[in-house]
């Protein structure tokens, strides 16, 4: 009996094989980073980054880039098996790029993929490419550095400091809620190297063609979220400057009466640390108020300017309508979203210097 | 008729506290927020504590059940006491079905989690022979080992309870508010989708002979269902958190979209590590449902135990490759949950209160 038992088990084990699809490492192609371009006509343009694993050799992996022109991605990605010599393997995806006019047509047609393969993971990056995504992608392959890949490097490090959360959950998050509009980093290519350009600001999934420059990125990172590190410069007069540290900045949004005449008061408090100061007299210690109350004035009205655009364009980035939802009872969001570009919308700026470094 | 099963077979008091969440966690948990969102929106956790308090009512019930009358100490005596052999054991045979096809949703739908997230083209027979074979036999080793692996099965997976820390990390607990922003109707209908998901507790008809110094065991038997409650209730909480509302609605497995977020440096797709895992879960659903229609099938027809569950799991095997897309699976689960929600919802409430009052009639007389 027990032998009879064994016996089906192991003919089980071995049968059950026969359905699963094999993925050996030396024989398939990893994707590393997509880049999706507007052709025209309705079509796209995939451009892909694969590594290579080279045989016999350690850490040395050769990156080859594969181009497609299609309609959808998948399709797309069946046209770059035509030239590949293994099949191109989605699940190790750091950063998808699209380039700004496929951006501004709108990204859901080309994310809804992503969203729904679930061989690709969640903590993949999502940027818009000034200009065309294949010559950002193909950047990557000149800019060879093991192990990582350098895009998703660049944007991981700079989350901390000068961009919003930008992975593919952040975008998917944003795109579905009512009363968020996504935004997702501005790429470029710029004297041989890949650099941040800024902020893309969305509304709902098509690019607006407008963007916060990447030293703002700071200040919209106040506005949007709680954080830790970062830092800004703060002009002082024609050829003076000082530049405060981020240490910890808190925001906190109230708002009152959202279903009859919203009011919006923003509330950030910065706590910071003073890093450089440029034209002050040597043998006196630094006016710390003085530095604070110039800062809030520059920053303050910076901060308004920034809300003030987001009002004109009519996009929601740092989430007031989803906010305003979560605390009101009823909420009528047809109001809100009448209301919205011309409701008063306050930023009260905190700025403390906690510390001047290690001389006064 | 054999009511009291041998010491040798019997359980501590103690161990009803594992049996429960063995039998009511299985693959509901892996996607149970998108059914009850569509309701209750974001006070759907409200709906998880309402029925996790009703199922808390509903297991004073059973216990009230089985000890009043003689020897009435399993569903079979109740129903055979209650309503006479012919339509006792008609009522007997309904419930044989209903513990079947409750292990049919259980393996059907955790085979299409593998065949959706891992192996598009894994062949269903081989798997589901495979599974049903280790059914075989562990169910055929007995109610204290299906006990023991209850057991295992929950320390072998309480790992992955811990994995909501990951979306923790990028949680927006503002989602929450405001509380209450639901009507009562809607609450309430999220609680009645929400039964699926605590089905399982009233096995506890079935294996109470099994259990030693019985009377004590409905303390850990409660507190086995706040056990489930609580872990629902964690996921719920986090999935609206880490979720905007509409997203939710839209995805099928939830829970298991939060293990694609864990970032480990060693492994970059955690769902397979989870999925795999999960089979430690789901198994001892299986195995408990199979057990519990063969013991009642044992009880009625006074057949041999091993042949039954040869039976049943041909039963099985077969409806389990009928089942085939995404839709006849979700037809099947919607409709065992309103076979589930039938029985918990009104039929043990009807019988509990037929036995009442049978037994005041029976004790007027002389």
């Amino acid at each position: 009996m027990k032998v009879k038992m064994l016996l089906i088990a192991l003919g089980c084990f071995f049968l059950t094989a026969c359905g699963v699809e094999k993925q050996i490492l030396e024989d398939i192609l990893i994707a590393e980073i997509v880049g999706y371009d507007d052709v025209g006509d309705n079509k796209i343009k995939g451009t892909v980054v694969v590594s290579v694993p080279q045989p016999g050799k350690e850490g040395n992996i050769k990156k080859e880039v594969y181009e497609a022109v299609s309609h959808d991605v998948k399709a797309a990605r069946q046209q770059e098996n035509a030239e590949t010599p293994f099949p191109v393997v989605g699940g190790r995806l750091t950063v998808i790029f699209y380039g700004d006019i496929l951006a501004r047509k709108g990204l859901n047609d080309y994310v809804d993929t992503y969203r729904r393969d679930p061989i690709v993971g969640r903590d993949l990056y999502l940027a818009i490419v000034h200009g065309k995504a294949e010559d950002l992608v193909k950047m990557e392959t000149k800019l060879i550095k093991t192990p990582g890949v350098q895009v998703n490097e660049l944007i991981k490090q700079n989350i901390r400091t000068n961009l919003p959360q930008v992975d593919l959950h952040t975008y998917l998050y944003a795109c579905h809620g009512k009363g968020i509009d996504p935004t997702l980093p501005l790429m470029e290519v710029a004297d041989g190297r890949i650099r941040i350009k800024g902020i893309a600001l969305f509304k709902k999934d098509k690019y607006i063609d407008k963007y916060i420059p990447y030293e703002d990125g700071f200040l919209y990172k106040v506005l949007n979220e709680n954080f830790k590190l970062g830092s800004y410069e703060i002009k002082w007069s024609d050829k003076n400057s000082t530049d405060i540290s981020n240490i910890k900045s808190r925001v906190h949004y109230d708002i009152t009466s959202a279903n009859q005449d919203p009011k919006v008061r923003i509330d950030v408090k910065i706590k910071a640390s003073l890093l450089e100061v440029q034209g002050y007299d040597l043998s006196k210690p630094v006016d710390v108020n003085k530095i604070e109350a110039k800062a809030e004035r520059i920053l303050g009205k910076k901060l308004d300017e920034m809300v003030t655009m987001f009002q004109e364009n009519n996009i929601d980035p740092i989430a007031l309508g989803d906010f305003a939802k979560s605390k009101t009872r009823n909420f009528n969001r047809k109001h809100w979203e009448k209301e919205y570009p011309h409701m008063p919308i306050d930023v009260n700026l905190d700025i403390e210097l906690v510390q001047t470094g290690i001389v006064e | 008729m054999e009511v009291k099963p041998n010491e040798t077979k019997q359980i501590s008091a103690f161990f009803v506290f594992f049996l429960m969440p063995g039998m009511q966690i299985g693959v509901g948990i892996l996607g149970f927020e998108q059914v009850i969102a569509k309701e209750a929106g974001h006070d759907a956790w409200i709906s998880v504590i309402i029925s996790g308090l009703i199922i808390n009512a509903f297991i004073w019930m059973c216990y009230k059940l089985l000890g009043r009358g003689p020897n009435t100490f399993d569903l079979v005596a109740i129903h055979q006491d209650l309503f006479g052999k012919w339509i006792g054991n008609t009522f007997n045979i309904l419930f044989i079905l209903y513990f079947i096809i409750i292990s049919i949703t259980i393996i059907r739908t955790y085979i299409e989690v593998i065949q959706v997230w891992m192996f598009p083209g894994i062949n269903v027979l081989m798997l589901l022979t495979i599974i049903l074979v280790l059914v075989y036999s562990f169910v055929t080793g007995g109610f204290r080992v299906l006990t023991g692996f209850s057991l295992i099965g929950l320390v072998i997976v309480a790992p992955l309870f811990l994995l909501i820390f990951f979306p923790l990390k990028h949680a927006h607990f503002g989602n929450l508010g405001p509380v209450l922003d639901h009507s009562f109707l809607e609450i309430m209908v999220a609680c009645k989708k929400m039964t699926l998901n605590y089905v399982g507790f009233e096995l506890l008809l079935i294996y109470y002979p099994f259990i030693k110094k019985r009377e004590l065991s409905q303390k850990w038997a409660q507190f086995g269902v706040l056990f489930t409650m609580s872990i629902y209730l964690v996921s719920m909480i986090v999935s609206t958190a880490y979720y905007h509302q509409e997203q939710l609605k839209g995805l099928i497995w939830a829970t298991l979209t939060f293990w694609k977020v864990v970032d480990l440096p060693f492994v970059e797709r955690f769902e397979y590590v989870g999925i795999t895992l999960w089979l430690f879960k789901v198994l001892p659903n299986i195995c408990l449902g199979v057990w519990a229609a063969s013991r009642t099938m044992k009880r009625v027809f006074g057949v041999k135990q091993k042949k039954m569950v040869v039976f049943i799991l041909s039963v099985i095997l077969v409806s389990g490759l009928l089942l085939d897309t995404h839709n006849e699976i979700y037809w099947f689960n919607t409709l065992v949950s309103r076979i589930g929600f039938f029985i918990i919802f009104l039929y043990i409430p009807f019988i509990f209160i037929w036995q009442s009052i049978v037994y005041k009639v029976r004790s007027h007389k002389p």
